[in-house]
């Protein structure tokens, strides 16, 4: 890998889940040899509580980050997609990161990251503030740092104890953390998954809408259309290509140079 | 041939089928352990490890769908720029 700090960028939910996953199995063995070498059962309530749930909240934690990594690519088609209807071209970030495995890096991104020679760093990483990720993100966060403080207490608490009793209420609230950060991490990939949703229907419904009757003739051109700033085509009323577009209705004789959609038939 | 997203489905599986056969001889032992200090390490390798291999096996599973869904988006994406470009 010639473009570590491009390919991190691009990838880190799923290295970061990937190795959250790997320390987490460690935990679980590590608590197991513990526990089965240990012969007091406050102590090995003790190593429940640290190991054992930690290792499974890290577990928890890596596996929604690979989850939301895959909805994040699945997000990143859907802007392809979006690029797609309007006429314009979005690099495949696919390509461009095999590209940076390659290809000598060569242009600079935005973000300081080299890039290989006429690739583009475009769409490679979501923008969460446009798309209004921020906010389930942030409530996941929250949820797994108080999932994280239950857990500590919990520990703290079975921690040393030297009363059986003591070290399993402490793993009581050990478990009652790892219930809060499951709850959260499956929130927030439900959440997620709702606005994927929710976006494939603004941008596909159009063409999932049924086709009108056959019409005896080509369906005779509209007078007004629709033109956008920046688009380089006029469109008719309710082409699928528009949406989230702020557009405008002009005669259809002042679309200047502009070229009719090929989606909608607006010419 | 199969893909590499049905071989993750498939290993998913396995995985997750692992973490069930875990748990249940975690139960087995447990149930048959005589004093609390022998029950916890079945607990462990039972009950915890059982349920991280169902995880992560359904998280296989999961991943693997999505990337279906993903394949089938990328060919939405060429048919419309196949049309826009016509």
């Amino acid at each position: 890998m010639r473009n570590l700090r491009l390919w991190l960028r691009a990838e880190w939910d799923r290295v970061l889940g990937t190795a959250l996953i790997a320390v987490g199995a460690v935990l679980l063995l590590v608590t197991y040899q513990g526990v089965a070498n240990s012969r007091f059962v406050a102590d090995q309530a003790s190593y429940l509580a640290s190991g054992g749930l930690g290792g499974l909240f890290l577990l928890a934690v890596g596996a929604m980050l690979r989850i939301q990594a895959d909805l994040h690519d699945e997000w990143r088609k859907l802007d392809r997609i979006e690029a797609a209807l309007r006429g314009e071209e979005l690099p495949d970030p696919d390509a461009v990161l095999a590209a940076a495995r390659t290809a000598p890096a060569s242009v600079t991104a935005p973000r300081g990251e080299l890039l290989p020679a006429g690739a583009s760093a475009a769409g490679l990483t979501l923008d969460w503030k446009a798309h209004r990720l921020r906010r389930p993100l942030g409530f996941a966060a929250a949820g797994l740092a108080a999932a994280l403080a239950v857990g500590g207490a919990g520990f703290q608490h079975s921690a040393n104890s030297g009363s059986a009793g003591r070290a399993f209420g402490g793993l009581a609230a050990g478990v009652a953390g790892l219930s809060l950060a499951a709850l959260a991490a499956g929130a927030y990939t439900l959440a997620l998954r709702r606005r994927i949703g929710i976006r494939k229907v603004a941008l596909l419904a159009g063409w999932l809408a049924p086709t009108p009757p056959a019409t005896t003739g080509a369906a005779p051109a509209p007078d007004v259309v629709l033109v956008g700033e920046g688009l380089s085509r006029f469109h008719a009323e309710g082409c699928p290509t528009l949406t989230r577009v702020r557009t405008v209705r002009v005669p259809r004789a002042e679309v200047g140079d502009r070229t009719p959609c090929a989606i909608c038939g607006a010419g | 041939m199969i893909r590499l997203g049905d071989r993750r489905r498939t290993a998913g599986a396995l995985v997750a089928a692992a973490g069930i056969v875990a748990l249940i001889l975690g139960w087995g032992g447990v149930s048959d352990a005589p004093v609390l200090s022998a029950q916890l390490p079945y607990i462990v390798s039972g009950a915890l490890i059982g349920l991280a291999l169902l995880g992560i096996g359904l998280m296989m599973v999961v991943e693997s769908a999505l990337g279906r869904e993903r394949r089938r988006l990328e060919q939405v994406a060429a048919a419309i720029r196949r049309q826009t470009e016509a």
